[in-house]
C-alpha cells in the first residue's frame, strides 16, 4: 500500500510540476462537441489535434479541452458514424470552440454500419469495459423483439446471467448485488421489469452505456465486481421530435423538443406492457383475473444557462404490478431523480455537483376488502451528494477529485392490516472521497490511477441482540440487546479501512496493438439477502453493521489488445485474464429464514469467493457484416468454513457458485443488404450451470419420499445452447423526410431447444414410489416476435 | 413461483401460435452413482398417543420402490436419561410402546443395531431430547358454506379456530385427514409460529378463523390435528416442505442437507436422518352436510 501511494505521489508531483512550467507557454483549446441534429453533447469524442498528434476525448457532458502552443494548427473531431470535421485554427489565445457533427450519410454503395464508439480500444487506457450502443443492440434479435440493454450485455464476455428469465447478471463471477447499476448517476436496486425478463432501461431514451468489469476509475465505488453507468438522452435542443414502437409485449413512445432552441430543452418517454390485457381476454377463470404489467417513464430537462454552466435535471419512474386472482398482489418499482449542475470554471476546469435520490419500493398484500388483510411494504432510500473538479491540465495529465456522501435509509417491512408490525428502520451514512488521474508518459505509456476512500457508518436509533460469547448466532443464544439513541453510532468502518487504490496501465506495442493490465479494490456495503437461485423483486438489502460485515474485492487483470485489418475490414480483438478475490460475501444456512427476519444474522454466513478466467473478443465495427465472437472461459467459486456446526458448506472448501459458467461463447452477426434491409443472427452456448443432485432418497412419515444431498453444485444441469435470428425492415422515408419507421422481425430459440433452467427432484404424483428429476425449461419452443418502429 | 413464470409467459405469447411452444418441464435422464444406506428414524411422542417410531434406511435415488425396513433393531424410549420404555417391532421398521408425553421430563429414543443387521450393521443413534411444548389447542373446527367470494368456488370449506398463549416462540403444525385418509404430499406439509399475532385469537371477532380446504363435497368427513412442536422441529418440516415443494424454480431455494435431531453414537460425524419430536395435540372433526 505504501508503495502505491509513493507511486501516486510521485507521478502527481511529477506531472504537476512539469504541466506548471508548460503551462506557461501553452494556450487551452475547449468547448462541446454536439450532434448537429438534435443539439445533444456527443460522449467520447476524439478531438485532435493533427499536426502536434494529441489528441482528448469529450466527458460524459460532451466537454473536451486540449492544451496546444500558439500556432496554426489543424483541429480534428471524429466519431464513429459522423461525419469527421476538420478545422485550422490559429490559436493566439485560449479558445472556446464548439463542434457539430451530422451522422454519416447512408448510401447504397458504401453502407456504413457504425457502433457509435470513437474510442479506440488499443489506444484507450481503459480494460475490462463493454461498451454498446443503442443503435447496436436494435439491430440484433431480441426476445418478443423487445430491446434490451441488459441482455444484450449479457453477450459481451465476462458477463453472464443464472439463467433465462432471472432478474439481473453476473460479471466476472460475482453475484448480482455486486453491480453499481446507475441511471444518471442514481442507484438503481432492481434493473428487471417482469420478474427478471426485461431491464428497466427504455432503449429510446439511453444516450449511452458503459460497463465497468474492472479497472473501474476511482469516481466509481460501492459495489464490488461491476459498474453500469447508463446516461439518458437530454432532449432535442433543435426541434421537435418523436419516436416509439409498437411490440408484442410493450408500447413505448418519446418526445423531445426545445423550450428555447439550443438553450433549454426536455425529453419524456414512457413504456408501458400489455400482457395483462391478453390476460383478460382469456376464458380461464384462473387467469382472467391475473394482472400482470409494468410501466417506467424517463424525463429529462436540459438547461445551457450559458456558455459556462448548465443544469440537468431528470427522473426515472418504473413500476411492475402483478396480482393473482383477487388472492395478492405485488408491485415493485424504481424511482430516481438526479439534479446535476456543470460548471466550466476554465478552459482547464470542470467542475460539477450533483443531488441524487433514489428509491425503491415494493409491496405485497391481500386486497384492502379480503376478510383478512395484509399489506408489507418496504423501501430503500438513497439520498446522494457528489461534487468533482477535473482539471485539463495537458493533454498528457488530467486529474479529477470528488466527494461523495450517501445517506441510506432501509425499511425492510412495516405490515399493516388484521397484523400490524414492523421491522426496525436501519440508517448509514458512506461518505467517500477519492482522486483519479490520467496521465501519459511519452508515445507509448497511458496510465490511470487513483485512490478511493470510503467509510460507512450504521447509525441510531435501534436495537443489536447479543449472542452467548463463543456461541453460533441464534435465537436461542441471545443474551440480551443493545439500544441506541438516534444518531448514535452503532457500528463503524473508517476510511483507513476502506481504502480502495486503482491502476490501469496501457502500453502501447504499435500502431496496432497494446498490452494493458489493471488492479483495483472495490468495498461493498450494502447486502442483498436473497437465497434464492435468482433475487426476487422482494428481497431484501441490509447494510453492513454490528455482525455483517462490508465485503471487499481485490481483481488484478492483464490484457492484449489488437486492431487487425483483413480483406478491407478492421477487427478488434482482446484477450484479458483476470483474478478476483473477494472477502465477506454472503452465503446462507441451510433452511435460513429471510422474510420478516429482524435479526437476520442468525441466518447469514460469511463466506470468500474468488473467480478467475480468460475472456477473447473478436469484433468488427464497420462494413455491411459487423458483429463479435466472444468467448469466455472462467470459474466461480465460494467458500463458507465457519466455526459452529451448521455453518460450513461442502466440509469448508471452494464450491462453484450458482452462476459458474466454464465455457461461454456467444456469436453475434448483423449484415445490411441494402438502406432498406439488414438482418442479424445471435449463437450463445454456455456450459450447464452447477447443479446439486440427491445421492438418495428417504421417506418422512407417511407418503412422503425427500432427496438427501451431500454436496453443494457438484453436478451441472446440460449445457445451453440457443439460435435467434431478426430481420429489420426501413421503408425509404416519405418525400417530406419526416416520417421514417421501420419493421423487425425476430425468432428467439429458433431450433426449439428446451435449455434447462433448472434440474430439481420430484415425487412423482401419481406414484409415490416413483422419483425423477425433472427438467424446467423457461422457453420451451421458439419465440417469434414483431415491431414497428417510427419516429418524426 | 413457476406458477408466476407460466403466468406471465402465457400472456406474452398469447396471440402468437401456442403450437410452437410445448410444455415447460419434462422428465429427464441423468446417471447418478449409487449410495451407501444411511439410518432414517422417524418418530414422535405426544400427550393423547403411545411413542411410535419408524426406521429404514435410505435408497438410491432411482430405487423407485419402497426403501428398506430395518428390522430387529432395539429401540428405547428415555426421559430425562433414564430409559423409561423398550418399544416392541409391531411390523417390519414399525415400532411402538404404550408410554405417553407428560408435562415435564426431557424425551428422547435410542436405536441399536447389531452386527448382524444386513443393511446398517452395529450403530448406535439417539435423539437431542424435547419437552412437551405448550398449545392451547383447537378451539372450535367446523364447516362453513362459502358463496361469492371470488375466485373461490362456492361450496362447503372447513374452518378453524384456536388461540395462541401470550408469549413469542409457539410453533405449530397441522396435519389432516380427509375421508379417512391422511393428506401427505409434501404440498400438506403445514407448520406456523405465532411471531407476529402473538396472543391472539383466530376466532372471528379477533382475528378471522383460518379456512382449511374446500369445496368439499356432501358427506366428506374431516379431521384436523393441530401439534404445539418444538422450535427445532418447525425448522425440520419448514426445510422439508422446502426441499420438497418449493424446488427448481427461479425464485426458488437452493437444495439442502435435511439436517434433524438424530446423531450417529457410534461413529461420530457420520450422517444420520430423521426426527423424534415430542408434541401436544389437539384434535377435531366434522362432516360436510348433505
Amino acid at each position: 500500500m505504501k508503495a502505491s501511494l509513493a507511486l501516486l505521489v510521485a507521478f502527481w508531483l511529477s506531472s504537476t510540476s512539469s504541466s506548471t512550467l508548460w503551462a506557461q507557454q501553452k494556450l487551452t483549446l475547449s468547448g462541446s462537441v454536439l450532434e448537429a441534429k438534435t443539439g445533444e453533447a456527443l460522449i467520447g469524442v476524439a478531438v485532435s489535434c493533427e499536426e502536434l498528434r494529441q489528441a482528448a476525448t469529450t466527458n460524459a457532458y460532451g466537454f473536451y479541452s486540449l492544451s496546444l502552443p500558439p500556432g496554426t494548427w489543424t483541429i480534428r473531431v471524429q466519431y464513429i458514424g459522423f461525419a469527421e470535421q476538420s478545422q485550422k485554427l490559429s490559436l493566439t489565445k485560449n479558445t472556446s470552440l464548439n463542434f457539430e457533427l451530422l451522422e454519416s450519410a447512408v448510401v447504397m454503395d458504401e453502407i456504413v454500419v457504425t457502433d457509435g464508439s470513437a474510442e479506440d480500444p488499443v489506444r484507450s487506457n481503459q480494460m475490462s469495459t463493454a461498451k454498446l450502443s443503442i443503435k447496436e443492440i436494435k439491430k440484433i434479435p431480441q426476445l418478443l423483439g423487445e430491446v434490451d440493454v441488459i441482455r444484450t450485455l449479457t453477450l459481451l464476455p465476462g458477463v453472464s446471467s443464472v439463467g433465462e428469465g432471472a432478474n439481473g447478471f453476473n460479471v466476472r463471477g460475482g453475484n448480482v448485488d455486486q453491480n453499481l447499476i446507475l441511471l444518471d448517476e442514481a442507484p438503481v436496486f432492481n434493473s428487471s421489469h417482469l420478474l427478471g425478463f426485461f431491464s428497466v432501461f427504455n432503449p429510446d431514451a439511453v444516450k449511452d452505456l458503459k460497463l465497468f468489469k474492472g479497472g473501474t476509475p476511482a469516481e466509481y465505488g460501492g459495489r464490488l465486481s461491476s459498474v453500469l453507468d447508463v446516461r439518458q438522452k437530454e432532449g432535442n435542443s433543435r426541434a421537435f421530435s418523436c419516436r416509439g414502437g409498437l411490440g408484442l409485449l410493450s408500447s413505448r413512445l418519446l418526445l423531445e423538443a426545445p423550450i428555447v432552441k439550443d438553450k433549454l430543452s426536455w425529453m419524456l418517454a414512457g413504456r408501458r406492457s400489455y400482457a395483462d390485457i391478453f390476460l383478460s381476454l382469456s376464458d380461464d377463470e384462473t387467469l382472467n383475473r391475473n394482472i400482470l404489467y409494468f410501466y417506467d417513464f424517463n424525463a429529462k430537462l436540459n438547461w445551457k444557462i450559458d456558455d459556462k454552466n448548465s443544469l440537468f435535471a431528470s427522473g426515472y419512474y418504473g413500476k411492475d404490478v402483478f396480482g393473482i386472482n383477487d388472492l395478492f398482489s405485488i408491485d415493485w418499482g424504481n424511482s430516481t431523480t438526479t439534479l446535476r449542475w456543470n460548471n466550466i470554471m476554465s478552459e482547464k476546469l470542470f467542475f460539477h455537483l450533483t443531488a441524487i435520490y433514489s428509491d425503491y419500493r415494493y409491496s405485497l398484500g391481500t386486497p384492502p376488502d379480503d376478510d383478512f388483510t395484509f399489506q408489507w411494504n418496504s423501501r430503500i432510500q438513497n439520498t446522494i451528494g457528489n461534487a468533482s473538479i477535473r482539471w485539463y491540465s495537458s493533454p498528457t495529465f488530467e486529474a479529477e477529485l470528488g466527494l461523495s456522501n450517501t445517506y441510506y435509509v432501509f425499511d425492510p417491512a412495516v405490515i399493516t392490516g388484521d397484523i400490524a408490525t414492523e421491522l426496525e428502520r436501519q440508517i448509514a451514512l458512506e461518505p467517500a472521497a477519492y482522486v483519479s488521474i490520467k496521465q501519459k508518459v511519452g508515445l507509448r505509456w497511458n496510465f490511470e490511477y487513483g485512490l478511493r476512500s470510503s467509510a460507512f457508518y450504521r447509525l441510531g436509533p435501534g436495537t443489536e441482540d447479543l449472542y452467548a460469547p463463543g456461541e453460533s448466532r441464534e435465537d436461542s443464544s441471545i443474551v440480551g440487546t443493545e439500544t441506541y439513541e438516534s444518531g448514535e453510532v452503532i457500528k463503524s468502518f473508517n476510511f483507513l479501512e476502506g481504502l480502495e487504490p486503482r491502476f490501469t496501465a496501457t502500453y502501447i506495442l504499435d500502431e496496432s496493438q497494446s498490452v494493458k493490465a489493471s488492479y483495483q479494490r472495490m468495498r461493498q456495503y450494502i447486502h442483498l439477502v436473497s437465497n434464492t437461485t435468482s433475487p426476487t423483486p422482494i428481497d431484501i438489502w441490509r447494510p453492513a453493521g454490528k455482525y455483517i460485515d462490508p465485503a471487499t474485492s481485490d481483481q488484478v487483470a492483464i490484457g492484449w489488445f489488437k486492431n487487425i485489418e483483413w480483406r478491407k475490414g478492421l477487427f478488434e480483438f482482446s484477450l484479458e485474464a483476470f483474478y478476483k478475490d473477494s472477502r465477506n460475501v454472503l452465503d446462507y444456512k441451510y433452511g435460513a429464514e429471510l422474510l420478516f427476519k429482524e435479526n437476520i444474522e442468525t441466518e447469514l454466513l460469511p463466506g470468500d469467493a474468488r473467480s478467475y478466467g480468460l475472456e477473447v473478443l473478436l469484433r468488427k465495427n464497420s462494413g455491411k457484416l459487423t458483429g463479435w465472437i466472444a468467448y469466455t472461459l472462467s470459474r466461480s467459486e465460494i467458500r463458507v468454513d465457519g466455526l459452529y456446526e451448521g455453518e460450513t458448506i461442502n466440509e469448508g472448501a471452494f464450491y462453484p457458485t450458482n452462476y459458474d459458467k466454464t465455457h461461454d461463447v456467444t456469436i453475434v452477426g448483423t449484415y445490411t443488404f441494402s438502406p432498406k434491409w439488414d438482418v442479424g443472427a445471435i449463437f450463445s452456448f454456455q456450459t450447464g450451470r452447477p447443479a446439486t443432485y440427491p445421492s438418495a432418497r428417504a421417506e418422512f412419515e407417511t407418503g412422503i419420499t425427500y432427496p438427501v444431498y451431500n454436496n453443494r453444485n457438484q453436478d451441472r444441469i446440460p449445457n445451453y445452447h440457443r439460435l435467434d435470428i431478426s430481420a429489420n425492415y426501413t421503408p425509404k422515408p416519405k418525400p417530406d423526410g419526416k416520417w421514417e419507421s421501420s419493421w423487425s422481425f425476430g425468432i428467439y430459440n429458433v431450433y426449439a431447444r428446451r435449455n434447462a433452467f433448472s434440474v430439481y427432484p420430484r415425487q412423482n404424483e401419481d406414484n409415490p414410489q416413483v422419483t425423477e428429476l425433472v427438467r424446467l425449461s423457461v422457453f420451451g419452443g421458439m419465440i417469434p416476435s414483431v415491431t414497428y418502429n417510427f419516429r418524426f | 413461483m413457476k406458477t408466476t413464470k407460466a403466468l406471465f409467459l402465457y400472456s406474452a405469447i398469447i396471440g402468437l401460435s401456442a403450437s410452437v411452444i410445448p410444455g415447460c418441464t419434462d422428465v429427464i435422464s441423468v446417471d447418478l452413482p449409487d449410495s451407501e444406506p444411511l439410518v432414517v428414524i422417524d418418530g414422535r411422542i405426544t400427550d393423547l398417543d403411545p411413542v411410535r417410531v419408524k426406521l429404514t434406511a435410505t435408497a438410491n435415488y432411482f430405487s423407485q420402490t419402497q426403501t428398506p425396513r430395518i428390522q430387529g433393531a432395539r429401540v428405547s424410549l428415555w426421559a430425562d436419561g433414564v430409559e423409561i420404555a423398550v418399544l416392541s417391532e409391531d411390523s417390519a421398521g414399525y415400532y411402538s410402546a404404550s408410554a405417553m408425553a407428560q408435562d415435564g421430563p426431557n424425551y428422547s429414543i435410542r436405536v441399536e443395531t447389531d452386527e448382524n443387521d444386513p443393511i446398517l450393521g452395529a450403530g448406535v443413534w439417539e435423539s437431542l431430547s424435547e419437552r412437551l411444548p405448550r398449545s392451547l389447542g383447537i378451539d372450535s373446527f367446523y364447516v362453513g358454506f362459502l358463496s361469492d367470494d371470488p375466485p373461490f368456488t362456492d361450496g362447503w370449506y372447513t374452518y378453524f379456530e384456536f388461540r395462541d398463549p401470550p408469549g413469542i416462540g409457539d410453533k405449530y403444525r397441522l396435519r389432516r385427514t380427509r375421508n379417512d385418509t391422511i393428506l401427505d404430499t409434501p404440498f400438506d406439509l403445514s407448520v406456523f409460529q405465532d411471531e407476529f399475532w402473538d396472543g391472539r385469537a383466530f376466532n372471528g371477532s379477533d382475528l378471522p378463523a383460518i379456512r382449511l380446504d374446500g369445496p368439499l363435497d356432501s358427506g366428506t368427513t374431516f379431521e384436523l390435528e393441530m401439534a404445539g412442536i418444538s422450535q427445532r422441529f418447525f425448522s425440520y418440516i419448514a426445510l422439508l416442505a422446502e426441499q420438497t415443494a418449493q424446488v427448481g424454480g427461479t425464485f426458488d431455494p437452493p437444495p439442502a442437507p435435511l439436517s434433524g435431531n438424530i446423531r450417529d453414537r457410534k461413529t461420530e460425524g457420520k450422517l444420520a436422518l430423521g426426527y423424534f419430536s415430542v408434541q401436544r395435540v389437539s384434535r377435531a372433526s366434522a362432516i360436510v352436510p348433505d
